[in-house]
């Protein structure tokens, strides 16, 4: 049977509908390409040598063509001293710490309430379940003030470990993900590690937790990405902890910064760059596992 | 007598292992649950109560509140927030249309086509997810620059610029980074079509624009419901990243008039329960629109048999 459906292909000819696909889906890579290519040769531009002169007569205007000098280091350290109030390895740190923190704290919340719901058949699991999907149905608009209002009184406002507690929820699609997976997993190894003599929390963490290492693993990545990419919530939730995303917003808007030359455009492609290249490199390690296990109800595992 | 003694001792460690693992699961369960109640059910019990609120100044240190209809009603009467409201809610139509009639069918021929193995399909599988990874701020700033710089000296025309229409530019960017998940979860679905099927539909002249029309789309229909009924809550909270783009106010979502709101609220408590009130405005427009979005699906939308 399988080898008969491996010889049924899906493949076929072209026609005008794929030809016209082929070609809108080429343009897009093109100008993907076009457009990261040109930001990274930007990057590399020294303003004064390629774009501006103190001679008027001289002015090099030099926006599409190969950089003079490559002087992206030099620009980069630049960026580092000038905006105002932090460096832009703290600006690292903070995202780093941000994107780590949040989807660390999400993803083992949503993990091992996922494990407890699948294994432990009662009342109060089938109540979570149920608002997890009700949640997730319902949608609930314009709670954001509120919300800002509680981590203040509580003392969460501004503060990383703050925004690690308040993104330490359970509910959203990868607890189904998760639920899914520790539902299909056979009983006979919870029951093999009791009569071994383990106890619950042995049985959780040397049994059922490494067998979803992987999914744990891709939703932690996509979560990852997200944090890292985040520009909204920092700006609103955390004001004191600026990170690259928001840093790359201020700079190219002339704010928060020290150094006026910052917000010019070889600065700004610099530092596009900059938050670019960790998610890019991710991508490239893990690509399999980020694109391979998307499906209908999320990741498989 | 040594038997009942055995099955009392029995019975007892299996008591002794139920209570441990009672306390086991209380003791993992009681921070996730603080977490939401706290941050899911007493902040929208907070939201739905300060909608019903006003403050009241009654001396230099002193603040009361109220209970009032005011805020709901300050919605339809003040002119200036209606003005905003309406060209906000109406934006935010324009781009669920866009997203519904542009970028769910281009983003299903895509899938298509990745699901036909068509020459370079891998390639542009990956290409298509990059722009979902790369952070908006990355993206936007450099399109927006090429709009701005490049264009001009290229083609030597103002008329490309992001300020001559910025409404185009936004609707373009986002639908241009719109593709990544879905186009994923499309063809995944696609894959698991049976080839079988592929093959009796091609011998009864299913093939081309029918093969996909008659055949994938029905099979697919599933994957494509849960983001068409998803899709109806972004049309109140997606943002379009209209931050980065610093876009006029005329092109302003709904989603991004309430981020902008709720930033006004950081230090200005009393502008909570206006902010508060539309919020359970819009959430009482978009549950009852999500549910009749979902039965119409049910209801009309093309059946896998």
């Amino acid at each position: 049977m399988k080898k008969m459906k491996a010889s049924i292909s899906t493949k076929t000819k072209f026609s005008p509908l794929t030809i016209s696909l082929f070609v809108v889906l080429a343009l897009y890579v093109v100008f993907l390409v076009v457009m990261f290519l040109w930001a990274f040769l930007t990057a590399s531009k020294g303003y004064y040598t390629d774009y501006f002169s103190f001679e008027p007569s001289k002015v090099p205007h030099n926006i599409v063509g190969l950089p003079k000098e490559f002087v992206l280091f030099q620009n980069l350290a630049e960026i580092n001293d000038g905006f105002s109030d932090y460096t832009l390895v703290n600006m690292a740190l903070n995202t780093i710490l941000y994107a780590v923190g949040c989807s660390l704290s999400k993803v083992v919340v949503t993990c091992v309430v996922a494990y407890l719901c699948s294994r432990y058949e009662n009342l109060f699991s089938k109540i979570v379940y149920v608002t997890v999907i009700v949640t997730m149905i319902v949608p609930v608009v314009g709670s954001q003030a509120a919300e800002i209002q509680l981590a203040k009184e509580l003392l969460l406002f501004d503060s990383l470990l703050g925004m690690w507690v308040m993104r330490a929820n359970f509910l959203g699609m990868y607890f189904l993900v998760f639920f899914s997976v520790f539902k299909s997993m056979p009983k006979g190894y919870y029951e093999a590690a009791k009569i071994d003599g383990a106890n619950d929390f042995q049985i959780m963490v040397k049994v059922a937790l490494p067998l979803v290492k992987y999914t744990f693993l891709s939703i932690f990545l996509i979560l990852f990405i997200e944090y890292w990419n985040d520009y909204l919530i920092p700006n609103l939730y955390l004001p004191s902890y600026t990170t690259l995303s928001l840093a790359l917003y201020w700079q190219s808007q002339g704010q928060e910064i020290s150094n006026p030359d910052l917000q010019r455009v070889t600065y700004v492609m610099a530092t596009v760059l900059l938050v670019t290249i960790p998610v890019i490199v991710i991508f490239s390690v893990f690509s399999k596992r980020l694109m391979g296990n998307l499906s209908v109800g999320g990741l498989k595992g | 007598m040594s038997n009942s003694i055995i099955r009392e001792k029995n019975v007892k460690n299996v008591n002794k292992a139920e209570r441990s693992s009672n306390i086991f699961y209380a003791l993992l369960m009681i921070f996730p649950v603080i977490q939401f109640i706290l941050f899911y059910v007493v902040v929208n019990f907070k939201s739905f109560g300060y909608a019903f609120m006003k403050s009241e100044k009654i001396s230099e240190t002193e603040i009361v509140w109220r209970l009032t209809f005011d805020n709901f009603k300050d919605w339809f009467t003040n002119s200036s927030k209606l003005r905003d409201l309406i060209s906000t809610a109406k934006m935010s139509l324009l781009y669920y249309g866009v997203s519904l009639c542009v970028s769910i069918p281009l983003g299903l021929l895509f899938s298509y086509y990745i699901f036909k193995k068509l020459p370079c399909s891998k390639f542009f599988r990956v290409f298509l997810f990059i722009p979902s990874i790369i952070p908006a701020a990355a993206f936007i700033l450099t399109f927006k620059t090429i709009l701005n710089d490049v264009t001009l000296e290229v083609f030597n025309t103002e008329a490309l610029r992001f300020d001559a229409n910025p409404l185009i530019w936004v609707i373009f960017c986002n639908l241009y980074v719109s593709f990544g998940t879905s186009v994923l979860m499309y063809a995944n679905k696609m894959f698991d079509i049976s080839p079988e099927i592929v093959e009796a539909g091609k011998l009864d002249g299913a093939v081309g624009i029918k093969e996909f029309w008659y055949l994938i789309l029905p099979l697919t229909f599933p994957t494509l419901s849960v983001f068409l009924v998803t899709g109806v809550a972004t049309m109140f909270t997606n943002q379009y990243n209209l931050m980065l783009f610093n876009a006029p106010p005329e092109t302003r979502s709904l989603g991004y008039y309430m981020y902008i709101l709720a930033g006004r609220t950081i230090g200005y408590e009393q502008d909570i329960p206006n902010v508060a009130a539309l919020g359970l405005i819009l959430t009482a427009v978009a549950i009852p629109l999500t549910f009749i979005v979902k039965s119409l699906l049910d209801k009309f939308g093309p059946s896998e048999e």
